[in-house]
């Protein structure tokens, strides 16, 4: 009965338990009674049922104690046990009437770790001995196997490929490839550090070639060949990550790859994870298992570390526009190209405005512009006689980061988000859209009219869609390419969203709700999550149809079973930002569709 | 009422560029001087030094400046030298103070001239002669499709990126509206065709902000007939041989008639820069034309210098404008009709215009050697044919009555009415 053993602390507990436990054999075939400082009041204990389906654990067990407390623990962790109490009169009848004792029952619940590799004790505290009861629990097979000892061989049992396997050392990595086995014969993921994974546990899908190639031997083995996981262990240089077969207790190496080193930022995570092959169709599953939380970790430290290395941006100031006099404050990222800016400048020269009142400050956000363009600009400066200022931010930061930043070194009260490849088709308009949105106070944030350059409709307002293949929100363009005479609004018309490509809010606006949300990858989705951001603030999103701009933006197509690495990009930020703001796109689709 | 001090700018100093344009913006300069109602005329002419684009200013001789400069961006047609643009040029103009600027091209010198002229100088005049198509279509302004060399009557963002897909619809549409914004600038245009002109007017320009005025000529006599005693059957080629130019066609015109047919005609080409054009090119040239110099019909003259002109029109009859493309005022007609030769032309774009058929000239179907051999074998052997047509030529308007046309153009202030609508659907 003294065995001694040690177990880790109840979760609550910082320290490991001073006192060692009290082992107990078997509380399993029989009621057993525990000493007791008061020996006419023995604490009884049984334990009546075990349940182990796969990672759940049920125990249903009963005390003469009320309110024990139920942790599940090995020699590393403690797990702390879902309790619910349950009265137990079938017991009470059949203790010693005499005793009238009270009889506690419990049912716990437990979720168990993966994998299973170590003992699991229940243990309880009455009157401050810890007790413990070994479980019989099943351990997850396969788990005394490393790669270590092992050759890589063939094996007629099994066959297995790692297409791809990559890390961030230190941090996460994921592997695709493809495995099929014979009944019977588990496959086992396995890196240098043992961690371990069971193939079969993976998100599986048909891999067409892999059972092509395998149809004759393994005939119902080959539907899904093909296998795609995270691998959430931190793998160092060096590490590498094989298949084991194991097939009646007996292990075989049947595949190893060494990592392909992963850089540390979320893009270049996405660029290598979303090159490992996942059907469209499963792509969300993916997301929603690991890759969505992997990709918003990563952008969330890579965003803190950009925080704490934030250096003073630098700023070139073309022309003399007094800063007390600006009123409206025309913020333009650069990205990829520059050449936009002298036909922006050539546009913008022709109202008056941009000599008096209006600012423009030009984000660059793509350190291959710098050079190009600050040394173009006096000569842009001195042709087209357009006041500009130019930020440099000392890295790329993306739509949202760019733009927040423009938004700080800007003075005006009144902001238009503008991107480069958007023209003006006639003087006021900045004007225009800086008065809308003084007269309308309901309104937080105002957009335009964009047209193509064939002059149909780009933009006269966004809704949100609901894609049943992807399980997200898209935005879409309602009335693109078609006559703008089509559009019959009048004045500022409320919409449920609009683009960033050309949108004026207030600076108080802007500043109460932290601006663009930098948490996207990339970029898209930053404009609508804008918006969201507004009408949760109770303000009214809408567009200004007299105020006309051409948008360069191609219409673009995305094919629903695309998986390029651009495609996989907008479906995380997609769902990202259906998980943000499901709910409430809902209720301003629904009041839009009511009206 | 104040005198004019007129400011002439072109691509080129005929000095060194011999070009219809260059030349005619030159003989404008120098009969502007004579005008009366002006105090001062000057002219810049673009050159190439092989320098490159240094931007600097020189003086050629008493009010004529040459100035180094060329494209930097032909797609936008944007000057290589910015800062002489915007510092040197503009100190220019603020310097010479001209009351009217005409200026021949933007072609080796950059739109943005324009904008520092009306910057600089808001009240004064900018008035701009259209050579060419270059403003609408990228095709080396001809309006002639690439590769296809099919004929184009439209400039869209669509047609032109088929055109020439290294450019995107996008960047098309830029282009337009960079050359509309700086064109937005000029008070006045200038055609020597009313085909460019409608070309124009289609394109977006006003049709009150754009006048034809035909390029001025010599004043010279008429040269008599060339003394014969047989047919009229002397047909001359003037001119560049470039695959637009029609040598080929006229070549292949030629090569269609039968052997007898063709001992009724010769057929000479006075024609420049063979050389420079294309391997394939040179060689569907000489191709075509060895068997019929052997043959004697067709005779190789080379090229020739402006003062010749006049002694080489002297020996033959016809003058041929088979171009493919559509042309604008071909100096060639001109020339031939201020010294008496009927031509003939393609029936299409300027030079049907300034060529009337059966008036002082012959149309043939554009692109077709058969009908242009037709028309070949008409005008040699019909009798009396030549005489009629001769008799039928109109004198061209002389170096002094085009600059008077010029002086006579009354343009409205141009920040009145500057807009010019970018594509078709464009406002709304």
């Amino acid at each position: 009965m003294n065995t001694k053993t040690t177990v880790a602390p109840e979760p609550n507990k910082a320290k490991p338990a001073t006192n060692t436990p009290v082992v107990l054999h078997d509380i399993r075939s029989q009621p057993v009674a525990l000493p007791s400082k008061d020996s006419s009041k023995k604490v009884i204990i049984k334990l009546d049922e075990i349940e182990q389906n796969e990672r759940q654990l049920h125990l249903s067990l009963w005390s003469t104690q009320s309110a024990l407390q139920f942790c599940l623990a090995t020699s590393s962790q403690a797990i702390t046990c879902k309790a619910s109490n349950v009265s137990r009169p079938d017991v009470e009848a059949t203790l010693d009437r005499g005793s009238k004792q009270k009889v506690s029952g419990y049912h716990l619940a437990v979720e168990l770790p993966y994998p299973l590799t170590e003992e699991f004790y229940l243990t309880f505290n009455v009157e401050g001995t810890l007790y413990a009861y070994k479980l019989p629990i099943k351990k997850t097979p396969g788990y005394d196997c490393t790669l270590a000892g092992l050759t890589l061989e063939g094996s007629t049992k099994s066959k297995a490929h790692i297409d791809l396997c990559g890390a961030i050392p230190g941090k996460v990595g994921g592997v695709s490839g493809w495995s099929i086995a014979k009944p019977g014969v588990t496959l086992w993921l396995v890196d240098t550090k043992g961690n371990k994974k069971d193939l079969s546990s993976c998100l599986r899908y048909h891999r067409d070639d892999v059972a092509r190639i395998f149809s004759d031997e393994f005939s119902s083995q080959i539907i899904y060949g093909g296998f795609v996981t995270d691998w959430p262990f931190p793998q160092d240089l060096g590490d590498q990550i094989g298949v084991i077969e194991e097939d009646a207790g007996k292990f075989k190496l049947i595949a190893l790859n060494p990592w392909s080193i992963v850089a540390d930022d979320p893009v270049n995570y996405a660029k290598f994870s979303f090159s490992l092959a996942t059907p469209a169709q499963d792509f969300n599953t993916r997301l929603n298992n690991w890759e969505g939380d992997v990709v918003n970790s990563l952008i969330f430290e890579r965003n803190l570390e950009n925080q704490r290395n934030e250096r003073p941006a630098s700023t070139w100031r073309f022309g003399n526009l007094a800063s007390e006099k600006v009123k409206t404050s025309v913020i333009i990222p650069l990205y990829g190209r520059w050449d936009f800016v002298e036909h922006q400048l050539s546009a913008f020269a022709k109202d008056p405005a941009f000599k008096q009142e209006v600012e423009i400050v030009y984000v660059i956000d793509d350190p291959a512009l710098i050079n190009a363009f600050v040394n173009e600009a006096e000569s842009l400066f001195k042709l087209y006689q357009v006041p500009f200022s130019i930020i440099w931010g000392h890295r790329n930061r993306g739509f949202s980061g760019a733009n927040n930043l423009g938004v700080k070194h800007s003075h005006g009260e009144t902001l238009i988000l503008l991107n480069s490849d958007v023209f003006p088709r006639h003087p006021g308009w900045a004007e225009q859209l800086t008065q809308c949105l003084a007269e309308n106070p309901d309104y937080g944030m105002i957009g335009a009219k964009l047209l193509f350059p064939d002059g149909s409709i780009q933009h006269c307002g966004m809704q949100f869609v609901y894609s049943e293949s992807w399980s997200v929100w898209l935005n879409k363009h309602p009335l693109a390419g078609l006559d703008p005479t089509l559009d019959l609004a009048r004045g500022v018309t409320e919409k449920p969203a609009i683009t960033g490509a050309c949108v004026a809010i207030k600076r108080s606006t802007y500043e109460q709700i932290d601006g663009l949300d930098e948490g996207y990858l990339i970029g898209d989705f930053e404009d609508s999550d804008l918006c969201l951001k507004v009408h949760a603030e109770g303000l009214k999103v809408g567009y200004l149809p007299s105020v006309v701009l051409t948008h360069l933006e191609r219409q673009s197509f995305t094919l629903l079973g695309d998986v390029s690495y651009r495609t996989l990009v907008v479906r995380f930020n997609a769902w990202r930002h259906t998980k943000k703001w499901g709910k409430q796109i809902e209720q301003i689709m629904n009041k839009f569709e009511s009206e | 009422m104040s005198k004019e001090r007129i400011l002439v700018l072109a691509h080129g100093h005929p000095d060194f560029n011999l070009g219809g344009g260059e030349i005619a913006a030159y003989n404008l300069f120098k009969a502007f001087k004579n005008q009366p109602n002006v105090e001062k005329a000057w002219f810049i002419g673009r050159i190439d030094r092989g320098n490159g684009p240094t931007g600097s200013f020189s003086l050629r001789r008493e009010d004529e400046y040459l100035w180094e400069q060329s494209l930097g961006n032909s797609f936008l047609i944007k000057a290589a030298n910015a800062h002489a643009v915007w510092h040197s040029f503009r100190a220019m103009v603020a310097a010479l103070k001209p009351t009217k600027i005409f200026a021949h091209h933007y072609f080796h010198l950059g739109l943005e001239y324009f904008r520092i002229i009306k910057q600089e100088l808001p009240d004064a005049q900018l008035i701009v002669t259209l050579h060419e198509y270059m403003a609408i279509c990228h095709q080396q302004g001809q309006m002639v499709k690439a590769g296809s060399k099919k004929l184009c009557y439209e400039s869209s963002i669509d047609d032109c990126h088929r055109c020439l897909p290294a450019f995107s619809r996008e960047q098309f549409w830029l282009r337009e509206m960079f050359i509309k914004e700086h064109f937005e600038f000029v008070d006045h245009f200038v055609s020597p065709s009313e085909f460019l002109r409608q070309r124009y007017i289609a394109w977006g320009i006003d049709p009150q902000k754009i006048t034809v005025i035909e390029n001025g000529q010599e004043e010279a006599e008429p040269l008599p007939a060339r003394p014969t005693s047989s047919h009229r059957n002397r047909f001359g080629f003037f001119g560049q041989i470039n695959e637009f130019k029609g040598a080929d066609l006229l070549l292949e015109a030629i090569s269609r008639l039968t052997p007898k047919q063709r001992t009724s005609l010769v057929v000479e080409f006075h024609g420049a820069n063979l050389e420079h054009q294309s391997h394939e090119f040179q060689q569907k040239i000489k191709s075509l034309m060895d068997p019929l110099i052997a043959e004697g019909c067709v005779r190789w003259a080379g090229p020739y210098q402006a003062s010749q002109l006049k002694s080489r029109l002297s020996k033959i009859d016809w003058v041929l404008v088979p171009s493919i493309w559509w042309e604008n005022s071909p100096m060639v007609i001109q020339e031939a009709f201020i010294h008496g030769r009927p031509v003939i032309c393609a029936n299409i774009g300027g030079m049907a215009e300034k060529v009337t058929h059966a008036v002082n000239g012959l149309h043939f179907e554009a692109r077709n050697p058969i009908d242009l051999a037709d028309t070949l074998l008409e005008a040699a052997t019909s009798k009396g044919l030549w005489e009629t047509l001769q008799s039928g030529i109109e004198r061209p308007i002389s170096y002094t009555q085009c600059a008077v046309e010029h002086l006579k153009i009354e343009t409205q202030n141009s920040s009145i009415s500057r807009k010019i609508p970018v594509s078709a659907l464009s406002t709304a």
